[in-house]
């Protein structure tokens, strides 16, 4: 293995690994102070589904792999954690993690596989519509860095990396779940920009608000 | 109707969700046997209180959230997997949170508290290890059960991409060659949360313990995936299991005046409505502290 390539998987595993760590953090931080009537801070954990469009470029790779068998049914997404203030009725601004990772691939034994994986670091709106933040409708929008990582694994290794923009814009429902947590469900569509690419699509999660 | 003072309710539990109110003297701690004999009911406890039509929005999040995870568990094992392979430091790291999530370590909690509730003469040593046993007993039946019914393949020995379902399995190819069909729920993941809580139930006043936790949970959930032992679609169920069972087992814990409704103080009588033993509609009056 490369120093780069080397590089780059510590890189990759510490934006996992960090993924992890906020969540639990949040999630503890959620448990130690009871969120009363008027709470202040907010933390989203969610998992979804996505179906991305790739730029010409990537399609081609990803045509390529189809050829040989690799399939991809949906890319997984996922917000973990976002962490959000209350700034007026129904208004909540803050840091969304989230990212969209899909791999092609028949079977993980053949080791064969083509994996694009995005991950993001956005300011992240929401207004519920309600003005009851966790319940009824509300929309969303998401703008911040983004980094996209390609692995390759065969014939030879292979990973790049590309660095811009993501955007994302949509909305969706929540109900009460439990004493502490809201559940919700949304529909948004993201579009993520590195310039000589790109990758778009809508993304389905469901998610629970601390 | 007659206005009738019949009983003061002295429930001298003084253990405490504060510091200050607590006094381990008095703790009732579980006999060996208790462990066991309360295992029923616990189960009982948890299928009556989850499946509940207050718990639908919480138990309809869970399968969704689990069905979405199952549908992309292969993107989120081929991401923990290919570090695990290839970087010596990801290696150990995540063995060492699969060994978190496995018996020995819980248990080995277990005589931890058990050592120093005899050794400090520490009631609530005592208690929690206790505790910890009929929780994790307790969460392993059903999580063992749920595993048996499931029958789904682990990543390490998956034939699909996401693990073949093989519904009421048989129950000798089961035992035979278990890696093929007991992924689903994760029952590391489940009986260190359910350990996890208990320890928690049993220190409040301890603030600093799920700034602990929940990152250990995470760890042993990393390292589960990277090690190809489970799916992230195997945790979120796993998850609620065992912090049901944790809350179940030491629900009897905080009988104090903290469980008082909020704004009612220890010193103002609860009246209730009531019938007498002739029938007699009566108010009773009682005091907790």
């Amino acid at each position: 293995m490369t120093d780069r390539t080397l590089k780059n998987h510590i890189l990759g595993l510490t934006i996992m690994l960090s993924v992890f760590l906020q969540a639990a953090v949040a999630l503890a931080a959620s448990e130690a102070v009871p969120a009363p009537a008027g709470d202040q801070w907010y933390f989203y954990l969610a998992s979804g589904i996505s179906r991305p469009v790739y730029d010409p470029d990537f399609q081609r790779d990803i045509d390529a792999q189809k050829a040989q068998g690799g399939s991809s049914q949906y890319a997984a997404t996922f917000d973990m954690p976002a962490v959000y203030h209350r700034l007026g009725s129904g208004f909540l601004l803050g840091l969304a993690f989230n990212g969209v990772l899909e791999t092609y691939a028949r079977k993980w034994q053949e080791q064969n596989s083509l994996s694009f994986d995005v991950y993001n670091l956005n300011l992240s709106a929401n207004y519920f519509i309600s003005e009851h933040v966790g319940t009824g409708w509300f929309a969303r929008l998401d703008i911040g860095d983004s980094r996209l990582v390609r692995v390759v694994e065969h014939p030879n290794y292979a990973r790049a990396n590309f660095n811009d923009t993501f955007y994302q814009l949509g909305g969706g429902y929540g109900i009460v779940a439990t004493q502490y947590a809201d559940l919700l469900l949304q529909l948004n569509y993201f579009y993520a920009d590195y310039r000589e690419h790109f990758i778009h699509g809508p993304a389905l999660s469901v998610g629970f608000l601390l | 109707m007659k206005l009738l003072i019949l009983l003061f309710l002295f429930c001298a539990s003084s253990f405490g969700a504060h510091a200050e109110t607590m006094d381990d003297e008095a703790l009732a701690v579980p006999k060996l046997g208790d462990i066991f004999l309360h295992l029923p009911s616990d189960i009982k406890t948890f299928g009556k209180e989850t499946f509940t039509k207050e718990n639908a929005p919480l138990l309809g999040g869970l399968l969704l959230m689990t069905s979405i995870e199952v549908t992309t568990d292969f993107e989120i094992w081929q991401v923990h997997r290919a570090p695990f392979l290839e970087l010596d430091g990801f290696h150990k790291i995540s063995n060492m949170g699969v060994s978190m999530g496995d018996g020995f370590f819980q248990f080995g909690i277990v005589g931890a508290f058990l050592a120093d509730g005899i050794l400090e003469k520490n009631r609530r040593g005592l208690r929690t290890a206790a505790q910890i046993t009929e929780s994790i007993l307790a969460t392993g039946i059903v999580v063992q059960l749920v595993k048996h019914v499931t029958g789904r393949e682990s990543p390490f020995s998956s034939e699909e991409r996401t693990g073949v379902w093989r519904v009421f399995p048989d129950q000798l190819e089961f035992l035979k060659d278990f890696q093929k069909f007991d992924a689903m729920p994760s029952g590391h993941l489940s009986t260190a949360i359910t350990t996890f809580v208990v320890i928690q139930e049993n220190y409040p006043e301890q603030k600093w313990i799920p700034y602990v936790g929940y990152p250990i949970m995470a760890w042993i959930s990393v390292g589960l995936v990277a090690t190809s032992i489970h799916w992230f679609s195997d945790f979120p169920i796993a998850a609620a299991m065992g912090y049901s069972f944790g809350k179940i087992v030491t629900r009897g814990n905080h009988r104090t005046s903290s469980s008082l409704p909020e704004g009612q103080s220890r010193f103002e009588p609860l009246i209730l409505p009531a019938f007498s033993s002739r029938g007699e509609p009566i108010l009773v009056a009682g005091w907790e502290f």
